[in-house]
């Protein structure tokens, strides 16, 4: 057994680090960039003036501190046509845009040429002064020959669509800009010194088309780029400030800056309080009851507490938990619970002692704990049921009222321990359902505990704190079944792990 | 069986006993807030729960007065004074204003607050921009300690308020070794900011997460403080004693009840229990159906004033008038395709079913309620006909009798079947079901695309979408028209999502930002409006309503439209209700 266990948690080693793969994947995928989410420029009024470089500054020193400015893994699969560099341009539309172009035309200094020398063209346009611009080109009669405001408005939708074209590498969208890009420079005449260079970028891409070397993507290299990764960096830390996952740190929040781990710490409590007390109630309730029924099959009370349990097994949670709160937090109806929350903040005192805190929140516990259990409690029960009446027609039952035992003796001696197979399955997903919580009953009673957390972290997008519940919940998925495979064992000595 | 009977009904009297009933005779405010806001650092956050918490907290120099609408001073003596280039702006502070030591307000502790709110090292980027534009420099008079000019960079309509939500923070408190004293305005504001390792350091605390959530740190000069965070559960507010303003009659400076606490309730149906059973004094948000449900009980009137109000913010349907003709296709690009797409919209049906009525029409882009709106401009009904023929005049028709209109744009030709993205609920849903059936009658065929809030205002900010359903906030205050509709606001990403304007809105909008005199603001606000009217970038839908309900058991619950609506520190527990014993 001590043997198995062992070997049991040496697997764990191979299956966490898949776990924390998958979730850094995800992570590095999820849509937007942390980097613009945590300054909080995303939806500034008029961008353009901001990016100073004092909040450029504060970007990098974000990048840097998120770990962003390293390569994503300790090595990359890829081609011949990829550029090992890749992972230190800083704007992920343009790194996105830049990986495609190389992978279409497989020679990545001529892509690089083509990229910079676009970068100049949008640099060149800080020079274009509006008001330089007003006061110089006159018409004949001496009057301005555009007004500031159509000055103004070509210089932005000339830089406009540079910066989209950096972004891009879709042929079509790109041969559009440069013919409306010509036509714009072609009609006023300031744009004369942005039009040599505009024009030397489109004979780098041109040449970038012609020279284009397809066969380098299909040669496949593997770069290797040592522990200075982010996967690394998310896993172990820096050493410094940052501790990485293994320690527990999950790094910080995008929504409050907080340390996600702090976060998870200060709710779990309450979820797992909720888990282990509907747990064990619904356990033993119906456990029983599934005896009971199996024990009476086919009698009236079999076939009414099955039409019970079917009724509630199929109805939703967050409909019972909103009926329950209808019918006992209601005072047209029963007003029996308070509504919300734990806890009643005109009364509640953080210096009463633990048996006063429990008298004051129990009310508040009983109508979540209701909507907790009564799915489980039906699912359970009817499992139980059926692997007792599947064991009630073994032969050794048989054998053991031929032996003339009493029907107690058979049923809890013989019977019972034989039909808690099914069950002790089921307790394995216990554990990841004590850290999730449920985050619908935890919105429709506002439990501040982790699923409410995870509710509003999915509707912010804050990535750090749903990939940490995933890690968790991935890692406590495999203790849950290491508990349970140690559980069959217990229960069915025949199952020897050896 | 008898005995069964007596267990259940013990059972009961147990449970019937476990609500501990609220205790109306205390003088205590419970309000409703949706969700934690993202902290209370005076400078860092910047979310709506936190403007609602800080008008209880917090002071600043000048504020919004909710029964005027017009800007009063709160700790200036007076709104400010201009010059004749309208650059500089002086002001006064007040007197009394102390702070919780006991030491007076000065020009100081403003210098600080500002350098604060510009400095580049604040975790203030999404709002910092708003400022620096627009403070050059604070000075203070060498001859009176309580006396300061704000120096503008330009004349801008909004300079003499840009103190509104500047919250006035104790230099003494924050830096009381004066590590901040050599930070000068010119610094602050130089294109490449050059720190002292002494500021980096001074500001990783100052930005710290413990400035957001821990009450302690929560420090301002309003009448209450913070004494208690239960992240996730309430906040509570409790009166400070001996406060400064406790004398001064201004209904922002009452502090009647003992303490505010602000409940943490998501979930509609359970706001509408607290109610039922009173254990909320106060809230503005809760669900249109709910308040209408609860206002037919007599109990729920009898405890609770309880109105639906009109405000500032507005729904639309924004079009995409400068398609890159690639991935989006033209088919906004003609103002009478526009036109003929607010005659299709129905409007009036969506308010009846979707707000029962509970909302008003929007006509342009600003808000009937606002004294610069434009009440020339007409509403534009409902004209399935009218729509159909202005789309037969901008050339879209149904060539090849499959019911859905065609034209041929630059050599291929187009079917007006476009994509109608929204973020994904149940109501909206509902509504972009309603406008596809209503355009389905004029031969369009809308394709509604729900996505999430990211994506969404990604492909807005993008260009990247034919048509949207959107909705904008708004206040009593001017809001800058830039944002939303400058052409310089659509180039670089703002949100001027549909590409809007030209050289003559742009100028209107600068002449409007930079007009100081009242008539000369005005005439450049209604002109804008009626160049946004006709050319017809959004189809303005409409406002809905906003849902306050106070308790009974207060005076002093008057409700406005301007957020939030009401002004917790001014509620006054009626004699009746003090000596009263906890409701049955």
């Amino acid at each position: 057994m001590f043997k198995y266990i062992v070997k049991r948690i040496l697997i764990f080693i191979p299956m966490l680090v898949a776990i924390s793969l998958l979730a850094f994947i995800i992570n590095i995928n999820a849509p937007g960039d942390p980097v613009e989410k945590l300054s909080n420029t995303a939806d500034k009024e008029g961008a353009a003036n901001d990016q100073s470089n004092a909040t450029k500054k504060v970007k990098q020193e974000l990048r840097k501190k998120l770990g962003l400015d390293l390569p994503v893994f300790y090595l990359s699969f890829g081609s011949m046509s990829d550029c090992d560099t890749l992972y230190r341009v800083e704007d992920k539309a343009h790194a996105a845009a830049l990986s495609e172009l190389s992978h279409h035309y497989g020679n990545w200094d001529n892509v690089s040429t083509y990229f910079h020398q676009l970068n100049t063209v949008l640099l060149a346009h800080s020079e274009l002064n509006m008001d330089v611009i007003f006061e110089e080109l006159k018409n004949e009669d001496g009057k301005p020959a555009y007004s500031k405001n159509e000055i103004n408005d070509v210089i932005t939708q000339s830089s406009f669509d540079v910066s989209a074209m950096m972004e891009t590498a879709n042929q079509g969208v790109l041969n559009a800009k440069w013919s409306s890009l010509n036509q714009l420079y072609d009609t006023y005449p300031f744009f004369s010194k942005i039009k040599p260079e505009f024009s030397k970028a489109q004979q780098n891409y041109q040449s970038m088309l012609d020279n284009a070397e397809g066969w380098k993507t299909y040669i496949p290299t593997i770069i290797w780029y040592g522990i200075g990764n982010q996967y690394h960096f998310w896993l172990f830390g820096n050493g410094k400030d940052r501790h990485g996952v293994i320690r527990g740190d999950f790094g910080f929040s995008y929504i409050d800056s907080q340390p996600i781990s702090e976060k998870i710490w200060s709710r779990v409590w309450i979820s797992f309080t909720f888990t282990i007390i509907s747990v064990l109630l619904a356990y033993l309730i119906s456990i029983p009851l599934g005896i009971f029924s199996a024990y009476r099959k086919d009698s009236t009370f079999d076939r009414i507490s099955s039409v019970i349990v079917f009724v509630l097994y199929s109805m939703p949670s967050f409909f019972i938990g909103v009926l329950l709160l209808y019918t006992f937090a209601n005072p047209d109806v029963l007003r029996w619970f308070p509504v919300s929350g734990i806890q009643d903040a005109t009364l509640f005192d953080p210096e009463w002692n633990n048996w006063e805190k429990l008298k004051h929140r129990a009310p508040y516990f009983i109508l979540p704990l209701v909507t907790y259990i009564y799915s489980s409690f039906a699912f359970l029960s009817r499992i139980m049921r059926v692997s007792v009446i599947d064991v009630f027609g073994q032969d050794y039952i048989r054998t053991a009222r031929a032996k003339g035992l009493g029907e107690g003796k058979v049923v809890m001696k013989h019977a019972l321990r034989n039909s808690l197979l099914p069950i002790i399955t089921v307790f394995a997903n216990i554990f990841p359902l004590a850290v999730g919580g449920s985050i619908i009953i935890e919105t429709i009673f506002t439990i501040p505990g982790l699923g409410f957390e995870i509710y509003s972290s999915i509707l912010n997008s804050d990535y750090p704190m749903i990939i940490a519940v995933f890690t968790i919940i991935g890692f406590l998925t495999m203790i849950g079944y290491l508990i349970s495979d140690i559980l069959y064992a217990v229960v069915d000595p025949r199952i020897s792990y050896k | 069986m008898n005995k069964s009977i007596w267990m259940l009904l013990a059972i009961v009297s147990f449970l019937t006993a476990c609500v501990d009933k609220r205790d109306l005779s205390k003088d205590i405010v419970v309000a409703h807030i949706l969700d934690n806001p993202d902290g209370l650092h005076p400078f860092n956050d910047n979310s709506v729960m936190r403007s609602f918490i800080f008008n209880y907290t917090q002071k600043s120099l000048v504020k919004l007065d909710l029964k005027s609408l017009e800007y009063v001073p709160s700790l200036a003596k007076n709104l400010a004074e201009i010059s004749e280039d309208g650059l500089s702006y002086t002001f006064e502070l007040r007197e009394d204003a102390k702070w919780d030591d006991g030491t007076a307000v000065t020009a100081q502790d403003v210098l600080f607050t500002t350098k604060l709110q510009l400095c580049p090292l604040t975790d203030n980027a999404q709002i910092r921009g708003n400022y620096t534009s627009v403070i050059k420099s604070v000075k203070i008079d060498p001859t009176n300690p309580r006396k300061f000019t704000m120096l503008a960079w330009d004349k801008h309509v909004s300079n003499a308020t840009i103190f509104t939500e500047i919250w006035i923070q104790q230099k003494a408190h924050w830096d009381p070794n004066g590590v901040l004293d050599d930070l000068s305005f010119e610094a602050i504001h130089a294109s490449n900011f050059q720190e002292k390792e002494s500021w980096t350091e001074w500001f990783n605390a100052f930005n710290h997460g413990d400035n957001r959530y821990k009450p302690n740190n929560l420090v301002g000069l309003g009448p209450y403080k913070v004494t208690e965070w239960e992240t996730g559960s309430y906040i509570t507010l409790e009166r400070k004693n001996n406060w400064w303003g406790d004398a001064d009659s201004s209904i922002y400076n009452q502090n009647y009840t003992e303490e505010i606490i602000f409940k943490i309730i998501k979930d509609d149906a359970a706001v509408f229990l607290s109610l039922k059973s009173q254990e909320l004094d106060a809230t503005n948000r809760i669900g249109t159906s709910k308040l209408f449900k609860l206002q037919k009980h007599d109990y729920f009137n009898d405890a609770y004033h309880s109105a639906f109000m009109n405000q500032y913010s507005f729904y639309y349907l924004g079009m995409n008038m400068r398609p890159d003709g690639i991935k989006r296709k033209a088919f906004f690009e003609d103002v009478t395709v526009r036109r003929a797409m607010a005659y299709l919209t129905p409007v009036d049906e969506i308010v009846e079913v979707l707000l029962h009525g509970e909302g008003s029409r929007q006509v342009s882009n600003m808000s009937n309620l606002k004294k610069n709106y434009n009440d020339t401009l007409a509403l534009i009904p409902l004209d399935i006909d009218k729509g159909k023929e202005l789309l037969d005049q901008a050339g879209w028709k149904d060539t090849d009798g499959d019911n859905i209109r065609d034209k041929v744009v630059n050599g291929e030709k187009l079917q007006m079947s476009f994509e109608l993205s929204y973020m994904s609920s149940a109501s909206s849903k509902e509504m972009a079901l309603m406008i596809k059936e209503s355009m389905w009658r004029a031969g369009i065929d809308v394709i509604p695309t729900p996505m999430d809030f990211t994506l969404f205002y990604k492909n807005a900010q993008e260009h990247d979408f034919d048509m949207m359903l959107g909705g904008w906030g708004g206040s009593a205050s001017y809001s800058n028209p830039y944002q939303l509709w400058h052409t310089s606001s659509w180039a670089n990403k703002g949100s001027n999502f549909c590409g809007f304007g030209d050289a003559e809105s742009d100028s209107l909008i600068d002449a409007a930002n930079k007009a100081i005199d009242p008539e000369e603001h005005r005439n450049a606000v209604f002109a804008l409006q009626a160049k946004i009217y006709e050319d017809q970038p959004y189809v303005f839908m409409y406002s809905p309503k906003r849902k306050l309900v106070a308790h009974k058991r207060f005076d002093n619950t008057q409700f406005f439209f301007e957020k939030p609506g009401f002004i917790l520190n001014n509620f006054l527990l009626k004699e009746e209700f003090k000596n009263m014993a906890p409701m049955p």
